[in-house]
C-alpha cells in the first residue's frame, strides 16, 4: 500500500463530500426555523406547514432550548444569522435579545385576541405555548395519601433525600422554576428544602427517570415530560399544587437580520393558529389560544388558571434582569 | 533541509491544520480582544475551584489506569495468559462507547439503593455519586488508550533486551521493573499524555456522576458558561477553556520533548516477534484477575446498558417489563437509518483524513527544520483537549454563517461536522503516528535515497507501507468515537444530518430515555462487528 | 566430564520440523562451534541450552543439574540455569550505562556493592573498556558495544558460555581483534564455550571441536582437521570449501 494509491483513493470521496454537501445556500425562498421542541413535534408540523406555505421551503434545526440559543447566540456574534424564527421555553433570553435588537418586532393578527400577559409590550415576542412546572411523584413507593399536595408540603421533613430538580447551571427551565419559586415564597423556601436535601441536577428527562426508577421519588419537573412518561406505562403521578403550577412562558419571536421577514410572519401566524396549537396540545403542554383544551390527561386549562404563578411582561423583566443574582445564589445555597 | 515538493506539501498541510485546527479558535480569540474585561473569569473562585477538582480528577484517574493498564498490557502482550486476543479485543471496549453512556450505565449500576449492583447485594455498598465513582468511571472509559499505546510498544520491543537480562540471572519480576518497563517510558508518558488530556476535556462523565455529587470541573463550568450564559455566552466559555489550551500546550510540548529525549530505537530490522514469557503457577491466578476486570470495567456497564434497553419502564426489573419495545420504537423512526448513514459515512471518511492529515502532520512534525514543526505538531493536538461545546461554537463563529459575506455558509451540512470531528481526532493520529514513524530507523529510508529514489518515492515505497500497519490501528482508534460523538453534533447538525449522537441525546433527553440505551447497544453491537472483522482482515495482536 | 549434554532433542515450531533429533555434549573447558548455513538451527540449539526456548522432546543437561527434561517435566527458567551468553545484536539495555549494563547480573545474584565495583573494574580492564564505565550503548562503537556484551555475560564467571554470532556485525579488523579477544578468554578462564557461527574461519580457528549442522541434523562434528582430512560427505566438503 503505497502513499500515492492511499491518496488517490481517498481524494475521490473527499472531493465528493466537498461538492455535494457543502453549499447551504438557499433555494428560493427559505425560512430557518431553530425551536427547542421534540423531534416528533417538529415532524407533526412538516406536512401541515408544507400543506399551507408550499412556496416556502422550511428548514428546522432542533435540540434542548439551551443548544438553540447557543447556537443562535454564536451565530449572532458573527453579525448574521442563520434562523429566521425562534421558538424556545426560555423567556429570559427573549428578552436579553429584544435589549439587544436582535428581535424584528411583530405581533400576529392571528394572536390579538390572547390577554395582554402573553405579548411583550413592545411587541418583540409572544408566548406561543405554554409549559407548566408541577410536582411528580412515584406511585409504587409513596401512596396517594401520603403524597405532597402543595409546594409547601415538599418542606416537610418527611421528604428529606427523596426530592430532585432539574439544576439552573444545565436547564433554561430549571432556572424559571427556581425565579419563581423565590418571588412566590422567598429564599427560605429553597433554605427548608436545602435542609431536606434537595438535589438539582441534570435537565427534566433526569428528574423524571429518577423519578420512575425510585432514585428521587419526588420531582419539581416539566408537566409534559410527566405525562409523555406516564403514556409510556410508568407508575407515576401528577400533582397540581394547590398554590398552583409554575408558568414557563415559551415565547417566538422572528429575528431581525433575517433575510425572509415577509415569509417569516407568515409562519409565525401560522403558530397561533388552531392546527400549530392542537400539535402543541398533543405535545403536552398548554395553548394559549385555545384555553378549553388540554394535553390528555392533564387538568384543564380553566383550572390551572385560576392559581397558576402570576407573570406579566413586567415581572418578566423583573426576573430577567436578577438571573444571574438567583442563579448565583442558589448556586451557593444548594449546588455547594 | 527540504526540497521544493516537501516545501508545497509543508505549506498544504500547515494550511490544512490551520483551517481546521486554529481558525476556529482564533475567531474566537479575536473578538476577546477588546472585552479583556472577560479574562477576569479565569480567577473567579468557581473556575479556580472547578480547576483544582479537574486536576485532581485527571491524576487520579491517570494513576488507577497506570496502576491497571501497565501490568494488563504486559499480560496481554508477553506472557502466556490464556485468552489474550480475547482480553485484546475487548478490554478496549470502553473506549468506543461515547463516555456519557459509561455513566449512565454506571449510574443504573451503583446508584444508592436503586442501583442494580446495591439491590443485588441487599444493602447500600457502593455509591457512583462521589469524588471516587468520577475517578473510577473516568479510568473506566480512558483506560484502553494507555493498553493500547503500551501494548504496541510492548510488541516491538526487541526480545533480546529481556533475553540477556533472563540469562544474567534476573527473574520475570526484575526483569519487568529494571528493563522492560524503563525502556518504554516514552511510551508510558506519551500515552499518559493522551489520557490526561482526554479527561481534561471529558464532559460526559462528569457531568452525570458529578453534577449530582456537587462536583464541578471545567468542562461543566465551560458548559454553564457557553450554554446558560446568555449573548455573551460563547465568549465567556471560551475564556475559560482557556485554562484547559494551556494545559494542553503544556502538556504537548512536554511530551514531545520527553520524546525527543528518550526515543530509544527498540526496534530491530528483524521481524521477531518477543518470546512469550511463561506464567508458570501465576498463569490461572492472573487470568482470573484480568477476568475479573474485563467484567469490572467492560461486562458491568455493558451488561447494565443492554439491560435496561430491554426494559419497559425504568427500574423495574420484574420479568413482564422486559421486551423489544424499545427497540420496536427506534426502528419505526425514519431518523434511525439516516442517522447511522450519516454517524458511519462521516467516521470513515473523518478516520481516512485524520489518517491522512495525520501522517503528513507526523512526516513533517518529525522532518521539518527549525521550530515550526514543533508548532505544527502542538496546533494540530490544541483542539483534542478542548471540550466538544466550545470547538462546535468556535466553528460555528468561523465557518458557520460564512463570515458575514452570507454567501458560502456550511452550517448544519456533513463538511461542518466532518471539520468538527476532525480536528478534535487529529490529535490521536498525530501522537499515535510520530512514535511509530520514529521506530523505524532512518536507515531504511537513507538506503532508499541512496539507492536512486527520490524524497517523495522514498516516502511513498519505504516509509509510508511500513507506517501503514500502525495507520489502521489509528484508523480505528480516530474513526470509531466519532461514530457516537454528541457534544459538537448536538449544536452543529441540521436537517438531514442527525447523527447517532444527537439521536441518542434526543432520546435520552425526553422522548425515551430507554430507547437511548437501545440505540447504545444496537451501536455496541455494530462496533462489536466492525472490530472483530478488522481483527480478523489483520490478523495480528495490536 | 561433559559440562553440557543434550539427549534426543527435537523441536517442531508449528508443524515444521526444525530439529528432527540431536544429541550432542560439550565437555569441560571445551570450545565448541555450531556451524551451519543460515537456517539449520544452530542458533535454535543455543536457545535452548539458555533455556529461552523449551525443546518439543528430549533432555538437557548442565553440569550436574538436568535443567530440562520432557518426560519428566522439568524445565528450569533461564535466570537459574548460570549461563552466560552474548547475543548477536548485544542486546545492551540502552537506559542504562555500560557500567550498569555489566553490573546487573551481579545485583541479581546480591553480590556486595564493593565486590560488584571491584568485579566490573577488573573485568572492564580485562576486555579494555577502563574509562567508558559511565557511557551509554548509543555513544560506544559496534566494537565497544560488543565487548560490554561479552564483559557482561562473563562478569558473574559462568561455567557455560553461548555465543550467538557475535562478530558478524563487525569489520574485519575489530574481526580479528574480537578473535583474538575470545581467543584469550578460552585459555585464561575454566570455561565451556559454544560459539555459534557461519563463519568456517573463525570456527576453525577457536573451536576444539566444530558440530557442522544442516537442517536440524548434525552432518559431522569432530576437530578441525579431522573434518578437513576426513569430511564425511558432499556437504561438509562443500561447506569447508575443501
Amino acid at each position: 500500500m503505497t502513499l500515492k494509491r492511499l491518496l488517490l483513493v481517498l481524494l475521490l470521496p473527499v472531493l465528493l463530500t466537498i461538492l455535494f454537501f457543502t453549499s447551504n445556500r438557499s433555494k428560493g425562498k427559505t425560512v430557518w426555523i431553530y425551536a427547542s421542541m421534540y423531534k416528533d413535534v417538529v415532524a407533526e408540523f412538516e406536512k401541515p406547514l408544507k400543506e399551507a406555505f408550499p412556496e416556502i421551503q422550511i428548514r428546522w434545526y432542533q435540540s434542548g432550548s439551551e443548544n438553540v440559543a447557543a447556537r443562535v447566540n454564536a451565530e449572532l456574534s458573527t453579525g448574521l444569522s442563520q434562523a429566521d424564527l425562534i421558538l424556545t421555553s426560555d423567556p429570559f433570553w427573549f428578552v436579553e435579545l429584544k435589549k439587544g435588537n436582535h428581535l424584528f418586532p411583530y405581533v400576529s393578527p392571528e394572536s390579538l385576541q390572547l390577554d395582554s400577559k402573553y405579548h411583550d409590550p413592545e411587541g418583540a415576542f409572544s408566548i406561543n405555548r405554554l409549559p407548566v412546572g408541577v410536582i411528580v411523584y412515584n406511585k409504587a413507593s409513596i401512596s396517594m395519601e401520603q403524597a405532597p399536595r402543595s409546594w409547601d408540603d415538599l418542606k416537610s421533613s418527611s421528604w428529606r433525600g427523596k426530592i430532585s430538580m432539574p439544576s439552573p447551571l444545565e436547564s433554561g427551565t430549571a432556572l424559571t422554576f427556581v425565579s419563581q419559586l423565590v418571588r412566590k415564597k422567598g429564599w427560605p423556601y429553597f433554605e427548608a428544602l436545602k435542609k431536606n436535601e434537595l438535589l438539582s441536577a441534570g435537565g427534566n428527562s433526569a428528574v423524571m427517570q429518577r423519578i420512575e426508577t425510585g432514585e428521587k421519588p419526588v420531582g419539581i419537573v416539566l408537566l409534559e415530560n410527566a405525562l409523555q412518561t406516564k403514556k409510556r406505562g410508568a407508575n407515576i403521578e401528577i400533582v397540581y399544587p394547590s398554590e398552583g403550577v409554575i408558568p414557563v412562558p415559551s415565547p417566538i419571536a422572528i429575528l431581525a437580520k433575517s433575510k425572509n421577514i415577509e415569509s417569516a410572519k407568515k409562519i409565525y401566524d401560522f403558530f397561533f393558529q388552531d392546527t400549530a396549537q392542537r400539535i402543541y396540545l398533543g405535545a403536552n403542554v398548554y395553548s394559549p389560544t385555545l384555553k378549553s383544551l388540554a394535553p390528555e390527561s392533564a387538568k384543564p386549562f380553566s383550572e390551572i388558571d385560576k392559581t397558576v404563578f402570576d407573570w406579566n411582561a413586567k415581572i418578566l423583566s423583573e426576573l430577567q434582569e436578577n438571573k444571574e443574582t438567583i442563579k448565583n445564589k442558589f448556586t451557593e445555597m444548594i449546588l455547594q | 533541509m527540504l526540497n521544493r515538493l516537501q516545501i508545497k506539501l509543508y505549506s498544504v498541510t500547515w494550511i490544512l491544520v490551520f483551517v481546521i485546527c486554529i481558525l476556529p479558535l482564533l475567531s474566537i480569540l479575536i473578538r476577546l480582544v477588546p472585552r479583556s474585561e472577560l479574562l477576569s473569569l479565569l480567577w473567579e473562585r468557581a473556575v479556580l475551584k472547578s480547576l483544582l477538582l479537574t486536576l485532581q480528577i485527571g491524576f487520579s484517574a491517570l494513576f488507577l489506569a497506570l496502576m491497571i493498564g501497565l501490568p494488563v498490557s504486559y499480560l496481554i502482550t508477553r506472557t502466556n495468559i490464556p485468552g489474550r486476543t480475547f482480553f485484546q479485543t475487548w478490554l478496549l471496549f470502553p473506549y468506543f462507547i461515547p463516555s456519557f453512556l459509561f455513566a449512565i450505565s454506571w449510574v443504573v449500576l451503583a446508584l444508592p439503593q436503586v442501583g442494580l449492583l446495591n439491590r443485588l447485594a441487599g444493602k447500600d455498598w457502593i455509591s457512583i455519586y462521589t469524588f471516587e465513582g468520577l475517578v473510577f468511571v473516568t479510568c473506566n472509559a480512558f483506560f484502553p488508550i494507555i493498553v493500547t499505546s503500551v501494548s504496541k510498544g510492548l510488541a516491538s520491543m526487541d526480545p533480546s533486551l529481556e533475553e540477556a537480562a533472563r540469562i544474567c540471572g534476573g527473574t520475570p519480576r526484575k526483569v519487568f521493573f529494571k528493563i522492560t518497563l524503563p525502556c518504554q517510558i516514552p511510551v508510558i508518558v506519551g500515552a499518559s499524555i493522551l489520557f490526561f488530556l482526554l479527561t481534561l476535556s471529558s464532559f460526559g462523565i462528569p457531568a452525570i456522576l458529578g453534577n449530582p455529587s456537587k462536583l464541578f470541573v471545567l468542562t461543566t463550568q465551560i458548559y454553564t458558561f457557553s450554554k446558560m450564559g446568555g449573548l455573551d455566552g460563547v465568549n465567556k466559555g471560551f475564556v475559560v477553556s482557556l485554562w484547559l489550551m494551556t494545559f494542553a500546550v503544556a502538556l504537548t510540548t512536554v511530551g514531545s520533548w520527553l520524546n525527543r529525549k528518550y526515543q530509544v530505537k527498540l526496534t530491530t530490522g528483524k521481524a521477531s516477534r518477543p518470546s512469550l514469557m511463561s506464567l508458570g503457577k501465576w498463569r490461572i491466578p492472573c487470568f482470573v484477575l484480568l477476568a475479573i476486570l474485563f467484567l469490572l470495567f467492560v461486562f458491568l456497564p455493558l451488561g447494565a446498558l443492554f439491560l435496561s434497553s430491554f426494559l419497559k419502564v425504568a427500574g423495574v426489573l420484574q420479568l413482564d417489563n422486559f421486551g423489544f419495545h424499545n427497540y420496536h420504537y427506534l426502528f419505526q423512526m425514519n431518523e434511525t437509518v439516516t442517522a447511522f448513514g450519516n454517524s458511519f459515512g462521516l467516521a470513515f471518511l473523518g478516520g481516512l483524513i485524520c489518517c491522512g492529515l495525520g501522517f503528513l502532520v507526523s512526516y513533517f512534525a518529525t522532518r521539518a527544520p527549525g521550530r515550526s514543526p514543533r508548532l505544527l505538531e502542538n496546533a494540530a493536538t490544541l483542539p483534542f483537549s478542548m471540550p466538544g461545546t466550545v470547538i462546535a461554537l468556535a466553528l460555528i463563529v468561523s465557518f458557520g454563517t460564512g463570515w458575514g459575506w452570507g454567501g458560502l455558509s456550511i452550517m448544519g451540512t456533513p463538511l461542518l461536522l466532518l471539520i468538527a470531528y476532525v480536528s478534535k481526532d487529529l490529535a490521536i493520529a498525530v501522537q499515535s503516528i510520530i512514535p511509530a514513524m520514529g521506530q523505524i530507523d532512518k536507515s531504511l529510508e537513507e538506503a532508499g535515497r541512496v539507492s536512486g529514489a527520490s524524497s517523495f518515492e522514498v516516502t511513498n515505497r519505504i516509509l509510508f507501507p511500513l507506517v501503514f500497519p500502525s495507520l489502521q490501528g489509528v484508523f480505528l482508534l480516530s474513526a470509531l468515537p466519532m461514530i457516537s460523538e454528541l457534544t459538537m453534533s448536538v449544536l452543529l447538525f441540521g436537517p438531514g444530518t442527525e447523527t447517532l449522537g444527537t439521536l441518542i441525546f434526543q432520546l435520552q433527553d425526553y422522548s425515551n430515555p430507554l430507547a437511548a440505551c437501545a440505540l447504545a447497544s444496537v451501536v455496541v453491537i455494530v462496533l462489536s462487528i466492525g472490530m472483530f472483522f478488522s481483527r480478523w482482515l489483520s490478523r495480528s495482536t495490536l | 566430564m561433559n559440562r553440557v549434554v543434550l539427549s534426543n532433542i527435537s523441536k517442531t515450531f508449528s508443524e515444521t520440523s526444525v530439529i528432527p533429533t540431536l544429541s550432542l555434549s560439550i565437555g569441560e573447558n571445551e570450545f565448541l562451534s555450531l556451524l551451519g548455513p543460515s537456517g539449520c538451527g544452530k542458533t535454535t540449539i543455543i536457545r535452548m541450552i539458555a533455556g529461552l526456548e523449551n525443546p518439543t522432546q528430549g533432555s538437557i543437561q548442565i553440569g550436574e543439574d538436568c535443567v530440562f527434561d520432557s518426560e519428566k517435566g522439568i524445565s528450569i527458567p533461564p535466570e537459574k540455569r548460570g549461563l552466560g551468553m552474548v547475543f548477536q545484536s548485544y542486546a545492551l539495555w540502552p537506559h542504562m550505562t555500560v557500567l550498569e549494563n555489566i553490573a546487573f547480573p551481579l545485583k541479581c545474584q546480591k553480590v556486595s556493592p564493593s565486590q560488584i565495583k571491584e568485579r566490573c573494574e577488573k573485568i572492564l580492564a580485562q576486555v579494555q573498556l577502563g574509562g567508558l564505565e559511565n557511557r551509554k550503548p548509543n555513544q560506544l562503537s559496534g566494537g565497544q558495544q560488543q565487548r560490554v556484551a561479552l564483559a557482561r555475560a562473563l562478569v558473574y564467571q559462568p561455567k557455560v558460555l553461548l555465543l550467538d554470532e557475535p562478530l558478524s556485525n563487525l569489520d574485519a579488523n575489530l574481526r580479528e581483534e574480537m578473535c583474538e579477544q575470545i581467543g584469550q578468554i578460552k585459555k585464561q578462564s575454566p570455561i565451556s564455550m559454544i560459539y555459534v557461527t557461519h563463519d568456517q574461519n573463525e570456527a576453525v580457528r577457536l573451536s576444539d571441536r566444530i558440530a557442522i549442522l544442516n537442517k536440524g541434523k548434525i552432518e559431522q562434528i569432530g576437530t578441525p582437521s579431522e573434518l578437513r582430512e576426513k569430511p564425511a560427505n558432499e556437504f561438509v566438503r562443500n561447506f569447508l570449501k575443501i
